[in-house]
């Protein structure tokens, strides 16, 4: 098991019809007197997600951070491809470095002073607890005693292109945010814990894990089908989704989790649903 | 505990397997191109190390011939569908499928309605490992790696410790890079392409680097329970915030980095024979990497030798694709040189003019990889004892 110091999230609507993207700038200077120059909004979900969950706290230089996305930079990918397929010109420097995929944590470490173990990995919908199985790894292997996990997505504009590539075109709401974890290993009574992750391949993998668990919440980050709710009726879990607001963004599914962290006491476990029904479970125990 | 090499493949400019490419690196052959740009309003070309065409697999998309790689290693190795299913998949590339997202917005652009056209129309980091996971039966450890130039080192690194911590039984680690007009114009516009077309680490003439394409694969099993001639002991991951686009060139992030990977193996600078250079060519990051190795080894650095000047800075896939290239080098008992070296005396770093004698089994090798965005990594290889 690994101790929740803190957690943080945003997790933003975007109406289809008249989107509008938050400003974030407000948000990073509760934490930062400064201006950052040069960075892109996707820069800024990581920035403001990680400070704020950060908080007060004068991280350990070793600090292991595990940033997770499904879609990466989009907006400023897709701009530099405009500037080369559409106006033939160079892409712009800057709008290049920040397309690649550590740039956001690059500014975040920057910010924190740490200089630890860093990484960004993706597993489609399940990228989050891809990133939190790392920094679960790495503490089980000694080498990491404090992690920061992140995930973060952005919707990008002009939203008609954007719902094009995710497939969404009919979806009157979507989702964007940025959602932070922040770890120690061993386990401290009283402490809010995280224990191992793991990745059922099917729906009868699933069923198997659920009878392992004495918990008997399960907080899905999906609407459960037919099928699903018969497995967690089968394995005696009473199920909690949380309230669609929207298409999910890539990762949906660390809001889930820290809304359940959030709002729930006691054990539980945290169900998310990967490609091809696959799954990730994680399970809790939240101190009152 | 270590990961043993058990199997290594590689397609790149210097050749379409392992075999010739290695044969080919060995020779200090430098398949050189010239890339023009035609969709540029001003004539722009750059060198750039293209992938050897393959007859069928040419045509191919990306999907195609990185499951034609991946199925060959998993089949050369025999693994049934029990071990496939404790098999994880670590992927790590920096640019994915950008260029059949390019594609396909080019020829939206050129279709009747180009206003419906949309730039990045393809999305999603995990979605190529997502699809051979599924394909190859592989088992639920499958993770998709975006630190830029690190990102196949860091996947191999992962599939060494999940390896490590009893998830898995075997790893399977691929690297991959292909031909983009995003990577390669932008590094273009960084100033950072070899305006004398020749990628010269660490040389009093170097003047950057020189891009290419490329593919690595690597099997990783537990270590005693297969033969093998190569292991990966372990390594590191550590992060510079000097700059987004330089490593910090007084050497301090590149020393902490190789510190930390030789403490994860119980080894000092002394149990180190031989380096393969990250050896960009150029100036800040060769000077970064140099003072790092001077601050570690002082007076003693151990035989260096650097692999992208053969087939280019393969950017992401340069982990995996390096670190099978070395594998196929020492299996014929040989270091890379590299011909009319001119080494900076300030650095301090002497590449050797030809192939040398590679250093004995039981012998350890560091292996270098840094990346844009402070992303470094460091790991620690060794020659099984026969």
């Amino acid at each position: 098991m690994i101790n929740v110091l803190s957690h943080y999230s945003l997790l933003h609507r975007i109406d289809a019809t008249y989107p509008q993207l938050p400003d974030l700038k407000p948000l990073i200077a509760e934490r930062l007197p400064q201006r950052i120059r040069r960075i892109d909004r996707y820069i800024e979900l990581c920035i403001a997600g990680g400070l704020h969950c950060v908080g007060e706290r004068r991280l350990p230089t070793d600090t292991g951070i595990y940033v997770a996305t499904r879609c990466g930079a989009v907006s400023t990918s897709s701009r530099s491809m405009d500037s080369i397929n559409r106006e033939g010109d160079m892409p712009k420097p800057l709008h290049f470095v920040n397309t690649l995929g550590n740039s956001a944590c690059f500014y975040l470490t920057r910010l924190l002073g740490t200089t630890g173990n860093g990484a960004v990995l993706s597993r489609e919908m399940i990228a989050f607890e891809a990133a939190l199985m790392h920094a679960w790894l790495d503490m089980k292997l000694g080498l990491v005693n404090t992690a920061l996990v992140g995930g973060i997505d952005e919707v990008a504009l002009p939203l008609d292109a954007h719902l094009r590539r995710l497939d969404t075109q009919g979806a009157s709401n979507l989702l964007e945010g940025s959602h932070w974890l922040l770890l120690e290993a061993g386990v401290a009574s009283g402490q809010t814990t995280l224990g191992e992750p793991r990745f059922p391949a099917d729906c009868q993998a699933l069923l198997a894990a659920l009878r392992q668990h004495r918990e008997t919440q399960v907080h899905c980050s999906f609407a459960p089908d037919e099928e699903e709710e018969q497995i967690l009726q089968a394995a005696g879990k009473t199920v909690y989704a949380m309230p669609p607001q929207g298409a999910a963004h890539g990762v949906y599914s660390g809001a889930s989790l820290l809304h359940m962290l959030e709002n729930t006491r006691g054990s539980a476990l945290h169900l998310s649903r990967g490609p091809d029904n696959s799954y990730c479970l994680i399970p809790t125990s939240i101190k009152s | 505990m270590k990961s043993i090499i058990r199997y290594a493949d590689a397609r790149c400019a210097l050749g379409a397997d392992l075999e010739s490419a290695v044969t080919a690196l060995l020779a200090a052959e430098r398949p050189l191109i010239t890339q023009s740009f035609p969709l540029l309003r001003d004539p722009v070309s750059q060198p750039y190390f293209a992938m050897v065409p393959q007859s069928e697999v040419e045509q191919r998309d990306i999907f195609s011939q990185l499951l034609d790689m991946t199925r060959k290693a998993l089949e050369h190795c025999g693994l049934s569908d029990a071990q496939r299913a404790r098999t994880g998949l670590f992927v790590g590339s920096s640019s994915f499928d950008v260029r059949v997202s390019e594609q396909t917005y080019y020829r939206e652009l050129q279709s009747e309605q180009p206003q419906n056209a949309t730039a990045m129309p393809i999305i999603g980091y995990g979605k190529l490992a997502g699809r051979l996971q599924r394909e190859l039966g592989l088992g639920h450890q499958v993770y998709t790696y975006c630190t830029a130039c690190t990102s196949s080192a860091n996947a191999a690194l992962y599939g060494h410790r999940m390896l490590q911590a009893g998830l898995i039984d075997h790893a399977l680690v691929l690297g991959f890079e292909f031909f983009n007009h995003t990577s390669l114009l932008g590094f273009q516009g960084l100033n950072l392409i070899s305006p004398s077309a020749a990628m010269r680490p660490f040389d009093q003439r170097r003047d950057g680097l020189i891009l290419g394409e490329g593919c690595g694969l690597l099997l990783l099993s537990r270590a005693g329970e297969y033969p093998a001639a190569l292991e990966l002991c372990g390594g590191a991951i550590a992060t510079d915030n000097h700059s987004l686009t330089a490593a910090n060139n007084d050497g301090s992030s590149v020393v902490q980095v190789i510190r930390a990977a030789l403490s994860n193996c119980n080894l000092s600078p002394e149990d180190i024979r031989a380096v393969k250079l990250h050896g960009t060519a150029s100036l800040m990051n060769d000077e970064a990497e140099a003072g790092g190795l001077r601050q570690l080894f002082g007076d003693g650095i151990p035989d260096c030798f650097a692999i992208k000047p053969f087939c280019g800075h393969t950017l992401g896939a340069c982990g995996a694709l390096e670190m099978a290239l070395v594998a196929g080098s020492l299996a014929r008992n040989l270091l890379p040189g590299l011909p009319d070296h001119q080494a900076d005396e300030q650095l301090g770093v002497t590449l050797p003019p030809a192939a040398i004698a590679a250093p004995p089994p039981g012998a350890h090798l560091l292996f270098n990889c840094f990346a844009f965005g402070g992303n470094n990594n460091a790991l620690i290889l060794r020659r099984v004892p026969q």
